[in-house]
């Protein structure tokens, strides 16, 4: 059931109004936001409803063992066992076959040829995001920073709360669970205010991710003999809509869970509105990067050690963010390129120069500032044809296709190509008006009064379902 | 809560009555507009999917015009023709083609698939009847109702910019078709066709609506003749002919049947495998014209008169 689709806007008001309707008893509240949740994940199929069941069930198990148990080596038993069914799931669905095939292909490089025991194994909807849900709450039960949940349903619905189940933002216990224990009440405000970010979230993903994909999809499939400015506008309409498809989907999914009462964590926060690639990673896929940040990057020793600790801290980091997304060496090469693209101002301890927010309080940048952000977002394109690319060797010669004499030759682009083009300039424009709030149009009812605010909501209704391309699964699904 | 309920419907009510009046005012403006007015003197008229299309060039066929168009399953050929008999009241004679995809199962993609509903759906949005519609939503619902607004929006801008560019998409169309790829195309199909089982499987929505075709030209005094132009010897649903015929013997045997598959033609005149490129269009065309001036239409054995004319032709060539 993807949020874009008939079935979801037929959902979601049926879950909303019993969910309200039963407000006087939380339990029910949330029996039923996990009923929602587990019809929501079977919709894509039920086979799936199981490993997400067990991998709760172990994870409830566990953590409750953990907390209760004295002896140290029970607690790690039960911490190693529910890592170890969080991983294995993980690994045998994400990384078996990309395993199987690497360690093939180089033993078929020495002459071999070994026939493994091919597993064509699906990949479960959100496998990556809910593992991490699991292993944020085992890790901090063991490490004492939080209570074990002894109500299931609560840890059941921690993991597996419908907006946030298949592509985060990834949760932390210490942050959600309390809002799952504690009664809610419906807010005029917020619920509005969700309602307003699901619209502008659906507008960045029907319109602009969906538009600009038919375009990156058509240069990206044939990018052999292009020019080298084709394939520039290629990567850039690439990035754009990864961009709007994976922050439109968090939109969509922190406006609903607003309409629960629920606050989840902030996943995008202008990328492109970055001024070095520090800045850019604190603002992209931030669930993703504080995860690795605590459960990684910190009990690794951080900045903490020497420069060569710094750096292999960086790098691990980044190469396990990149093999996150998925089981090819593009991934790989994507995270290795964004921790040699941060190494400088790490080392440099320029890090952290950029915690504000672009020319705050001012409506147009300084040329210093410009210059920042042009480099930074063309640093990002370029990574982002790795992250896209089918292969390496395809990523390079995309690359090294745009290095050429070609580069400044009229790009291939049709008047509708050219009418998404402006009708992203018009968009950005929208994000760098509102890059102070949580998403663009966030404080639209502080500067429009009513009539305008409705004819905004309802113009962009009639844009989505006009402008809306061929309908895509959101990309981050797949990871 | 209440607040929020009640801003919420009242949000929705304002939407609806705003799209309600974009409605009215499209239809008002469309339904005048004269879209399915034909020039006087037209007799006949081709309608059907790709292959009569390409096949018949009306600039040489008097009196004719050509409304096939591309992928165009009788479901919209029928809510076109519909339109254009109100809209024209002298009688005309109406050719559509029957050929042996018309009946195969896969129709029913060219009815209510996401991408024909976009493509068939929108053109036709303010001129669908309501039992129509309703079987688009049955099968589809998702794509009509995305459907439903993108055509009125489509539809009001089209209007207030002054432009009709949907109206020859609406129409259809003589295509003049360039290609000649039907040598390449044989080599493949041999290889292809060792392979290929044969669709046997019928679309009854679609035969349905073919049986409506004829029941609104009959109801309306207008003649309608079923016909299959030429195709290619070797065209992959030929494989079909005995369910082909089955349908047209038991389904259709009231209604006349021309049967122009065998129109002597070289591989040069195919854009393909069952479709005339403008060599092709243009031979098939000053045939058919021929056909009519020499009396095919009051002819007692109408099959007959026209194996007797290929059978000439042949010669000919």
């Amino acid at each position: 059931m993807l949020f874009n689709s008939l079935r979801f806007a037929i959902f979601l008001p049926i879950v909303f109004t019993v969910y309200w309707l039963l407000n006087k008893n939380l339990k029910v509240q949330n029996f039923l936001l996990f009923i929602s949740s587990c019809y929501f994940y079977g919709s894509w199929d039920n086979r799936f409803l199981f490993i997400l069941l067990f991998s709760i069930s172990i994870d409830y198990l566990s953590g409750i063992q953990i907390e209760k148990t004295v002896n140290r080596n029970i607690r790690k038993f039960w911490f190693c066992l529910s890592l170890t069914v969080n991983l294995g799931f993980l690994g045998l669905f994400k990384y078996y076959n990309f395993f199987e095939q690497s360690f093939a292909e180089f033993l078929s490089a020495f002459g071999f040829k070994e026939s493994f025991w091919t597993l064509k194994l699906l990949l479960p909807i959100g496998i990556s995001f809910y593992t991490f849900h699991g292993l944020s709450y085992i890790i901090d039960v063991y490490k004492g920073r939080i209570k074990a949940e002894r109500n299931i349903i609560n840890y059941a619905v921690f993991v597996s709360f419908f907006p946030l189940l298949v592509a985060g933002p990834i949760e932390r216990a210490t942050h959600l669970l309390p809002q799952i224990r504690k009664k809610r009440h419906f807010d005029y405000a917020n619920a509005v205010n969700g309602m307003r970010q699901i619209l502008w979230g659906l507008f960045k993903k029907m319109v602009i991710a969906d538009n600009s994909s038919e375009y990156a999809n058509k240069i990206f499939n044939h990018s052999a003999g292009q020019s080298g400015s084709t394939l520039f506008i290629g990567a850039l309409f690439f990035t754009f809509q990864i961009y709007c498809d994976f922050s439109g989907y968090s939109d969509i999914a922190i406006g609903t869970a607003r309409l629960f009462g629920i606050e989840l964590y902030r996943n995008f926060s202008f990328p492109y509105f970055s001024r070095d690639i520090a800045e850019f990673w604190r603002r992209w896929h931030i669930s993703l990067s504080s995860w690795f940040r605590d459960y990684v990057y910190i009990p690794l020793g951080g900045s903490r050690g020497g420069n060569w600790m710094k750096i292999r801290n960086i790098f691990i980091i980044f190469l396990l963010s990149g093999f996150w997304h998925g089981a090819n060496w593009t991934f790989l090469a994507w995270g290795l390129l964004n921790a040699i693209y941060i190494m400088p101002s790490v080392l440099f301890k320029t890090n952290r120069n950029n915690l504000d927010i672009v020319a705050q309080g001012k409506y147009f940048p300084t040329i210093k500032d410009v210059f920042d952000l042009t480099l930074t977002f063309i640093l990002t394109v370029f990574a982002w044809i790795l992250f896209r690319a089918n292969n390496i060797h395809h990523a390079l010669s995309y690359i090294s296709g745009i290095f050429s004499s070609s580069l400044f030759t009229k790009p291939e682009i049709s008047p509708e190509g050219i009418g998404l083009f402006s009708l992203i300039v018009l968009f950005m424009l929208i994000e760098w008006f509102g890059r102070g709030q949580q998403y663009a149009i966030a404080k639209i009812d502080l500067v429009f009064p009513k009539a305008i605010r409705w004819l905004t909501y309802f113009g962009l209704i009639i844009i989505i379902f006009y402008l809306s391309g061929k309908e895509q699964p959101f990309i981050y699904f797949q990871f | 809560m209440k607040l929020f309920i009640r801003n919420l419907m009242l949000f929705t009510i304002t939407c609806l009555i705003a799209f309600a009046v974009l409605v009215t005012i499209e239809k008002t403006i469309l339904n005048n507009m004269g879209q399915f007015k034909l020039s006087m003197g037209v007799k006949y008229i081709f309608m059907g999917h790709s292959h009569p299309q390409m096949d018949y060039n009306d600039k040489l066929i008097d009196s004719s015009v050509n409304l096939a168009s591309s992928g165009e399953a009788y479901f919209y050929t029928y809510i076109k023709l519909k339109k254009i008999l109100e809209s024209n009241s002298d009688k005309k004679i109406v050719f559509v083609e029957f050929s042996n995809n018309n009946i195969i199962s896969q129709m029913n993609k060219w009815i209510w698939n996401d991408i024909y509903i976009y493509d068939r759906y929108r053109l036709y949005w303010s001129y669908t009847p309501n039992t129509e519609r309703k079987l688009l939503y049955t099968k589809n619902p998702e794509a009509s109702i995305l459907c439903d607004i993108k055509s009125v929006v489509t539809n009001v801008y089209y209007i207030f910019s002054l432009k009709n560019i949907a109206k020859d998409e609406r129409m259809g169309g003589y295509l003049h078709l360039e290609r000649d790829k039907t040598d390449s195309l044989l080599q493949a199909s041999l290889i292809y066709a060792r392979n290929k089982r044969p669709d046997m499987s019928i679309s009854p929505v679609n035969l349905m609506y073919l049986r409506k075709i004829i029941q609104i030209c009959k109801d309306n005094g207008t003649k309608v003749i079923l016909i299959r132009s030429p195709l290619h010897p070797v065209y992959d649903e030929f494989k079909n002919e005995s369910r082909y015929e089955e349908v047209l013997n038991s389904q259709f045997n009231d209604v006349e049947f021309l049967d122009l598959k065998n129109f002597p033609m070289i591989n040069s005149d195919y854009g393909d495998l069952e479709h005339l490129n403008y060599r092709g269009a243009k031979k098939y065309s000053l045939f058919f014209n021929k056909l009519l001036k020499e009396g095919l239409l009051d002819s007692a054995d109408k099959q007959k008169f026209i194996n007797d004319q290929m059978a000439l032709e042949k010669w000919q060539n």
